[in-house]
């Protein structure tokens, strides 16, 4: 009898240790075990990381693939596993070291973060479509309760908002899921690939306009993401930056996993994904300009992110791949940062405001430097990672000799300029009296601390990560490996 | 006539967007009655059902929703219990009292005292309600019903019983205890089944399950143990949310000690 590592336990260890969340509040273990689990999930990945690299890793559970559910670890969503591990850490090291308000150290806003972990990390894995649907479920309830976790009445309007939204985009993903399985006789992802194209074509319309619809919303793009801010400004920051950080991040992800595996040529909605990339960078950094509220600019500008690598991924060539993974892993880091920052701020000086800001950089000396840190990294300016991502994004698009999303990305970048630079200015500013709030402890920006490191790494030396970026691309990219893979898993 | 001019009486953005979304699921109604009706000649759930004599279980949906698609079922166990947690955080009596919370309900003393009909027809159904829910869930691998309908009826059952007996307040201690040990029990069994070298996967049925005793109350191998892990926690959870919104109910009734309290 031995404990195989297998991707399950990607899903089963979350799932267990909230489970028994009641043992683990008893033995004053919860701070400990919500930064051990993903710790030990990062572990994990990294250990399988060799493994992966040779051919997709397919796990069935109970039955073989056409028939039953199954897990697939490739090198792409190995490296989302991995971000989701990291910055869950990271987030938990925040709470336990900085000593947050007593509700987001409780035992149920324990449960919700381990179950978001377990639901992000089965959105990825799963190669079932109905599976997906019930991961879909289990990180959407979580996230609803998380943003209601202050029951102030922000709080509860952020929760209520995603609930009903979050809800409306869970059914016409289901509506999907039905379609496809009155017409293929087939939920695995393997086994509907093969028989997509078979379906009369006005169907296949359909199914694919719910889908994108339902994973539009999920995913903050374009005509479908008017509810963000709310939620973001509603929420504690350090939930918003998980929000940000990694559910957007799997849902993406799973919207570009199932383009690229059903579609046989997805050159077929290539324009359409890029148009709607387009739409949200443009129109979240334009309205990102008038924002007053720091967690209100920040989620636009999250937007305009979630557009940039919807662009460069919707465009599929594996350069622009590369990049656009490179970029959702830097803007994970980077909101992380701001976002984290955000809640020191908040609770320093009980406003974000623009107006209550100014001149917070005589108080909070390193958080305003560390802002600028972020700023700058989401600017892309060298030597910061954004820099690197950015640059492979438009070095992919001028290989291929496409130029308007050269053009665009570069618009974007300068309005980001605009804005991010008029926060800086405010943090600087002169002022004569600055209220005290509560002094944070110095362990309080160990993690962000980490973060800006990390950064900066990144942004100097690319080429340590520049192999698992151009293999997760590649494995995106490669349909018939894939299916292979699935097709023939071992029962 | 009124003052108000004709396009503020008529709202244009209402009209048209109920035109649109008219518009749209004609569309959509034309696609599926063309397209979508004809159905598929061969799908999954028919080679399930010819292989249902594997696990040994004499209910064939059961042999599905706990053993073929029994990460499913976990999954749907989660996310009730996502719901639970939420209503206990929405709620029940921990969360702290938000301004305007506690503002509502003009009756005043809460609920009003149950009738004797009330009490008595309780009295006499508790056991037999009980009783129903335990057989559904026990039976879930040999006739129609299982852990998910056996769980909602003994949840009922308690739910009757805090109607009548306003006194009665479920432990939340106790029921979380439940709720994590079934719960635990899930994804145990599951990692056993992963361990184990005989299956080899999560949530593989590694007791015996001979065909030959398919029918019986002890067969099926792992699957009535999970159904009933499954009854316990739908049970404990369901009966949580009651208990939740009647403490809720009875919180916000009764504003002033709510406030003092907190």
């Amino acid at each position: 009898m031995a404990l195989p590592l297998t991707p399950i336990w990607f899903v089963a260890l979350p799932l267990l240790v909230a489970f028994s969340s009641p043992l683990w509040a008893r033995l004053r273990l919860l701070m400990p075990l919500l930064l051990g689990v993903p710790l030990t999930l990062l572990v994990l990945a990294i250990a399988l990381h060799p493994l992966v690299r040779t051919a997709p890793l397919v796990e069935t559970i109970v039955i073989a693939p056409p028939l039953g559910i199954h897990l697939q670890l490739d090198s792409a969503s190995l490296l989302l596993i991995a971000l989701i591990g990291l910055a869950s850490a990271l987030v938990a090291a925040f709470l336990w070291l900085g000593d947050t308000e007593a509700h987001l150290r409780g035992r149920r806003a324990f449960v919700l973060m381990l179950l978001l972990i377990a639901g992000c990390n089965g959105l990825v894995l799963t190669g079932d479509l109905f599976n997906l649907y019930v991961f879909l479920e289990i990180a959407g309830v979580s996230a609803y309760a998380l943003s209601a976790l202050r029951q102030d009445a922000p709080a509860l309007e952020a929760g209520l908002k995603y609930l009903i939204i979050g809800s409306v985009a869970a059914v016409f993903f289901l509506f999907a899921v039905v379609l496809i399985y009155l017409q293929t006789g087939s939920l695995s992802l393997g086994a509907v690939a093969s028989s997509f194209g078979e379906i009369p074509g006005p169907m296949q319309i359909l199914i694919g306009l719910l889908m994108l619809v339902g994973l539009g919303i999920k995913a903050e793009l374009f005509p479908f993401n008017f509810w963000v801010p709310d939620i973001y400004q509603g929420s504690h920051p350090a939930v918003a930056s998980l929000f940000s950080g990694i559910l957007v991040k799997a849902f993406l992800f799973v919207l570009f996993h199932l383009v690229f595996v059903l579609l046989a040529d997805p050159e077929v909605i290539r324009t359409w994904l890029m148009g709607l990339g387009a739409a949200t960078m443009l129109v979240a950094e334009t309205v990102a300009l008038r924002q007053q509220d720091l967690r209100r600019m920040l989620a636009y500008s999250s937007l305009g992110q979630v557009g940039l690598v919807t662009l460069a991924l919707g465009f599929g060539s594996e350069a622009t791949l590369a990049g656009g993974l490179f970029h959702l892993v830097n803007h994970t880091l980077v909101k992380l940062l701001l976002f984290l920052l955000a809640a020191l701020m908040l609770r320093h000086l009980l406003s974000v405001r623009l107006a209550d800001l100014a001149g917070l950089g005589r108080v909070m000396p390193l958080a305003a430097g560390l802002f600028v840190l972020g700023a700058l990294a989401v600017l892309g300016l060298p030597p910061l990672s954004g820099f690197v991502s950015k640059l492979w994004i438009l070095k992919g698009f001028a290989e291929a000799q496409v130029l308007w999303p050269i053009a665009l990305i570069l618009l974007a970048a300068l309005i980001e300029a605009a804005y991010y630079f008029r926060w800086i200015k405010t943090l600087y500013e002169p002022r004569a009296q600055m209220q005290e709030g509560r002094p944070l402890g110095h362990w309080v920006y160990a993690p962000v601390v980490l973060l800006a490191g990390l950064l900066i790494l990144l942004g100097v030396a690319p080429f340590l990560v520049q192999d698992l970026f151009i293999e997760g691309a590649q494995s995106l990219l490669a349909r018939d490996v894939n299916l292979e893979a699935m097709l023939g898993a071992r029962p | 006539m009124s003052q108000t001019p004709l396009r503020k009486r008529v709202r244009v953005q209402t009209l048209l967007l109920f035109l649109l979304c008219g518009w749209l699921l004609a569309l959509q109604l034309t696609i599926l009655f063309e397209h979508g009706l004809a159905g598929q000649s061969a799908s999954v759930g028919d080679a399930l059902l010819a292989r249902n004599t594997e696990t040994g279980s004499a209910n064939a949906v059961t042999s599905v929703v706990v053993s073929y698609r029994g990460f499913d079922t976990l999954g749907e166990v989660t996310v009730l219990f996502l719901a639970a947690t939420a209503i206990g955080l929405l709620f029940g009596g921990s969360g702290p009292a938000a301004p305007g919370r506690a503002v509502s309900e003009s009756s005043g003393t809460g609920r009003s005292a149950p009738n004797e009909m009330m009490v008595t027809g309780v009295r006499l159904l508790f056991p037999a309600l009980i009783l129903l829910g335990v057989y559904v869930v026990v039976h879930g691998h040999l006739s129609p019903g299982g852990g998910f309908q056996g769980g909602v009826i003994i949840a009922t059952a308690f739910f009757l019983r805090m109607l009548a007996e306003p006194g009665l307040v479920l432990s939340h201690t106790r029921i979380g205890l439940l709720e994590s040990v079934s719960g635990s029990g899930f994804v145990l069994i599951g990692l056993l089944g992963l361990s184990l070298v005989g299956t080899a996967t999560f949530l593989g049925n590694f007791l015996p399950h001979p065909v030959a005793s398919m029918g019986q109350l002890l067969s099926a191998g792992v699957i009535p143990i999970i159904y009933v892990l499954v009854g316990i926690k739908v049970g404990a959870e369901v009966g949580a949310i009651f208990g939740d919104m009647l403490e809720g109910h009875d919180a916000r009734s009764v504003p002033i000690q709510k406030n003092e309290g907190e």
